[in-house]
Parts: structure tokens; sequence; C-alpha cells
């Protein structure tokens, strides 16, 4: 961490307190204005409650010196989220069990006097499989006088690019990376499909919500306070949890969302690959793995089920939900699939590009599973190996790549309706490029195949 | 300007709750804000229905699930 202390970015907005790094340990300050508050979430039951259900990350209070002088009440050490997600980074049913954890938390925190001041989306994390809290300051005592603040946020964040990926199309969800503070309601309504305006709950959240907003831009009006009963108050999140319940992504078969069913692959290659891969798994031992291109997961779960942490990357939205799907169905813990184009990775976002950190700011991974992904990066993308060689250096420790041959036939796809002008494509090429950033540790041929798997170890020194 | 059916009874709702005396400018957080005074009322009938609803079809459930226990027993 290049300057320790500091607040963290991503949370400087927040007067209640902020994340800072000290000695590699992750605190956070929080400041004497937000002292009832705190006060109440810890001695009125919530935060106790919402712990032992999962919904909020844990932390203990410390008596470490705070990074701020002004103003600090305490110092808090939260548990560390193993891998930081974003919402652009998540398929449906991911950003569905994000919404629905975070009205379960309001109404949990009703119960307790009270409620969340902001429902954005980057305030959960995905902790051992679950969406999870990690803004421990979200909360305020509850005031019968104010509607729910962060309703809009809520609609902006959730219900917007929810509605939009399961009606319209899913490719829609990549507009949380443009709008980092949620999608705009007036968008979200104008793309929605015209019959959504007969559906009271879409009719009510989304489009009226959005006319609303509309009308009374920079209109004076003079609103007269009342107070919200506890009815209308829990009526507004059952309402919005009904709609986000019955919002359901309905599976399209996509170009490599049947891969595993259609590879070319025999058996005889497929189980030999995943013996090599457990072999190179079991000489690294490594803390943690990213799987690029990994599909529906099939490799990477021979990392996950290791108790490796691994998160599963794919640039396929709908090979990343089955992956989800069958993680929840299989209770996998270990194992976090993302959407990620590595042709063009989640960048930093954000005020002074600090507030999301890119890829590769959270890396690097201890190692890399590239399998059946260096010829869609070579020739589909047109990328030389010297500069993919060269990116995954910048990402991991070691690297488990797979070398696929022009003779095989997935590559053939690739060249079938373009000229081959890739005459550097070769097994000799490949391992020049990768030595210039990696020391070859190991090479195993595929059995009945024409592929090979490298175990490589990263330079210490980039290449002059 | 063309009017949908929520649009129209959002507005006539509205103009019922809304006093017309002016104060301040408003941002679009303002929107949501009346928005959610305007729909208060609604959901908390619809909620306190649906809650009294369940209620009612626990309750005969467990008598009807209680009968024929007693049946199956007689």
């Amino acid at each position: 961490m290049k300057d320790e202390g500091a607040k963290l970015p991503g949370s400087f907005r927040d007067p209640s307190g902020f994340l800072f790094v000290r000695d590699g340990i992750l605190y956070r300050q929080i400041n004497a204005p937000y002292r009832p508050h705190y006060d109440q979430l810890m001695g009125g039951g919530l935060y106790a409650a919402l712990t032992e259900a999962e919904l909020l990350i844990p932390h203990t209070e410390v008596d470490a010196p705070p990074a701020d002088p002004v103003a600090p009440y305490k110092v808090i050490k939260p548990e560390r989220v193993p891998f930081v997600s974003y919402p652009y980074e998540w398929c449906f049913g991911q950003l569905k069990a994000a919404a629905l954890a975070t009205l379960r938390i309001q109404k949990k925190a009703e119960q307790f006097g009270m409620v969340l001041k902001d429902a954005s989306a980057f305030n959960i994390q995905f902790v051992d499989g679950k969406p999870v809290l990690v803004d421990t300051l979200s909360f305020e005592k509850r005031d019968v006088w104010t509607p729910w603040i962060a309703y809009r946020q809520f609609c902006q964040h959730f219900l917007a690019p929810l509605l939009l990926m399961a009606l319209k199309d899913f490719r829609l969800a990549q507009l949380s990376r443009i709008f980092i503070d949620g999608v705009p309601l007036d968008l979200a309504s104008g793309l929605l499909p015209k019959v959504t305006r007969f559906r009271p709950g879409i009719a009510t959240h989304i489009h009226a919500h959005a006319w609303s907003q509309r009308h009374f831009a920079k209109k004076p009006v003079q609103v007269r306070k009342r107070p919200i009963s506890r009815a209308a108050f829990l009526g507004l999140i059952d309402s919005l949890e009904t709609l986000v319940r019955k919002t359901e992504f309905r599976l399209k078969k996509t170009e490599w969302g049947g891969y595993y069913k259609e590879t070319s692959y025999s058996d005889r290659a497929f189980e030999h690959k995943k013996a090599v891969i457990e072999s190179f798994l079991g000489a690294l031992r490594p803390r943690d793995v990213w799987d690029l291109g990994a599909n529906t997961g099939v490799f990477s779960r021979l990392a996950s089920r290791r108790g490796i942490p691994t998160v599963a990357f794919d640039i396929d939205f709908v090979a990343v939900e089955l992956d989800y799907r069958e993680c929840l169905a299989n209770q996998e813990i270990r194992l976090l699939p993302l959407v990620l184009d590595l042709a063009n990775p989640s960048p930093a976002l954000g005020w002074a590009h600090e507030e999301r950190a890119s890829l590769t700011a959270r890396g690097p991974a201890d190692t890399i599973l590239a399998l059946a992904l260096l010829h869609h990066l070579a020739i589909s993308n047109n990328l030389p190996f010297e500069k993919i060689a060269a990116f995954l250096r910048t990402i991991c420790r070691s690297l488990i790549i797979e070398f696929v041959p022009k003779s095989d036939s997935q590559v053939q796809k690739l060249l079938a309706t373009r000229e081959d002008i890739f005459t550097g494509y070769t097994p000799a090429g490949f391992e020049e490029a990768f030595s210039k950033w990696f020391r070859i540790r190991k090479v195993e041929k595929i059995g009945d195949s024409e592929r090979t798997l490298y175990l490589m170890d990263a330079q210490d020194r980039a290449p002059l | 300007m063309k009017l949908s059916l929520p649009k129209a009874l959002f507005f006539a709702g509205l103009l019922c709750s809304l006093p017309s005396a002016a104060s301040a400018y408003i941002d679009p957080g303002t929107g949501s804000y009346l928005l959610q005074l305007l729909i208060a009322a609604f959901v908390a009938v619809s909620f306190t229905v649906k809650i009294f609803w369940k209620r009612i079809s626990k309750f005969i459930s467990a008598k009807i699930l209680k009968k024929n226990r007693s049946v199956d027993e007689g």
C-alpha cells in the first residue's frame, strides 16, 4: 500500500467514517458525529442479529490510533473480503441475491429502530458465496418523518439493472459500469418494454419514479411533512422485494453456454487435462487462483474444491450465471464466478480513478489458470503473445496455461472465416514470448489431443 | 405530452396530496421522496391486507390439517 494510514479510495465520501490500512491491516475509523447511530447498532442488538444471519461483515473494536485525529470516535477492524468484486462483474443471480440481501437487512434494521441510509450495490460483497453488507456505517436511527432515503439508490443500483437484464437484454448489466451511481431511471424507463407500464410494481418503482424525478427536477415544491407509518415503510420494502423476487432471468443458449457439452475433446483428453491441472495445483499449492476464461467453472472447481479461494472469470454472461447457480446448488463457498472481458478488463473508476479498483489493482493472484484461452486472445483479438505474457505477468505469480495449436478444431473454427495472418502462432513462438516474462517449469502434452499444458513461474524482473 | 395510465394516476394523486406553495429548488432525489409520500398509503394498505390474509390462510390451513389428522386417527 503506497499511502499507509490514508483513507482508502471508495470510502472518502462518507463523513461518518472511512477505511484505512496500517501495517497491512484494514481498519475503519468511526467519526464522532456517527456515534449515536453506531452505539444503537451495537447496543440495540442489530449488529448481533445481522452478523448472526451472515448479512453484515463482522468487526472487532480495537485500540489502534485513528488515521484522522479530527473527531474520531472509534476504530474497528472489519473482517477482510477475500476478493472485492463489483456489480458490473456480477451475473443476474448475484445482483438479485445482493438486492434481496439489502432488503432483508433493511427489514431487520427496522425491527431495531434503524434504517439503511444508503443502498449502494457497491456496499455488498460476496463472502463465502453469500452477499454481505460491508459498510458498517450504513445504518442510522429511523426518523418516522422521513421516507426511506435510499429508495432512489436501491431502484438505480438494483431494480433498474435487474429488470433491464431480465426483460430487455442481459448485456445492459454493463450500464452499471458507466453509471457508477446506478442506472438513471429515465433511461431504464425508456429502455424497458412498453408493456411493463401495465405491471404495477414496475410502473410505480421505475416508470412513475422516473417521471416524478423528471417532473420535479428544478421545480420549486414545498413538501408537507407527514409521518411514515410502519405499515407504509414495510409496505414499500415488501413491494420492492416482491418485484425483485418475481424478476427472473431466463437462460438462452449463447456462443459458449454449451461449450463443455459441445467440445471437441475426447473423454480421455478431458480427464487427462484435469489430472495434469490437479498435479500442477498440487505442486504450486497457491493461496488463491483466478481462472481466466473459466466458462461454467469445470476447471475452476479443481482449485476451489481443494479449499483454495478461486475467482472464475468469463466473458459469457450466461456461462457465469450457470456457474453461479451451480455454486448455489452445491453450496460452494470457495468459488466466485464473475463476468469479465479480458480484452477490456474492469478499469479503475470513480473520482480520480480511485473509487473502484481495476482488475490489476486487485491482484496479483497467486496462480492463474488460462485454459483454452490463448487462441481467443491471440487469434480472435489479434493480441501478440508477448502482450498477453506481459499482462498475465502483472496479475499473477504463477501460471497454468494451455497452448492450443492451429490444427485444433477450435482454432480452425476461428480461422475459418478469416485470413491466417498468425505466422508466429506456433509452440516455439509461444514459448519464446512467454519465456521473457515467465520461467517454464513443466510442460505436459494432453493425451489424445494436440494441446499442451504449461506450468510457469513469473520472472522476478521484466525483460529489458 | 402523452400521459400513460400510471403517470395519470400518479399525477392525480400528487395533485391531491401536495400543497401548491413554493419554497425550494429540488434535485432528482425529491422526485423519489415525493413518490414515496404518494405511494405510502397504497403500500401500507396492500401490506396490511397481505399480512392479514397470510394470517387467515395460515389459521385455516392449520384448522384443516388438524381436522384431517383427527379424521385419519379416528
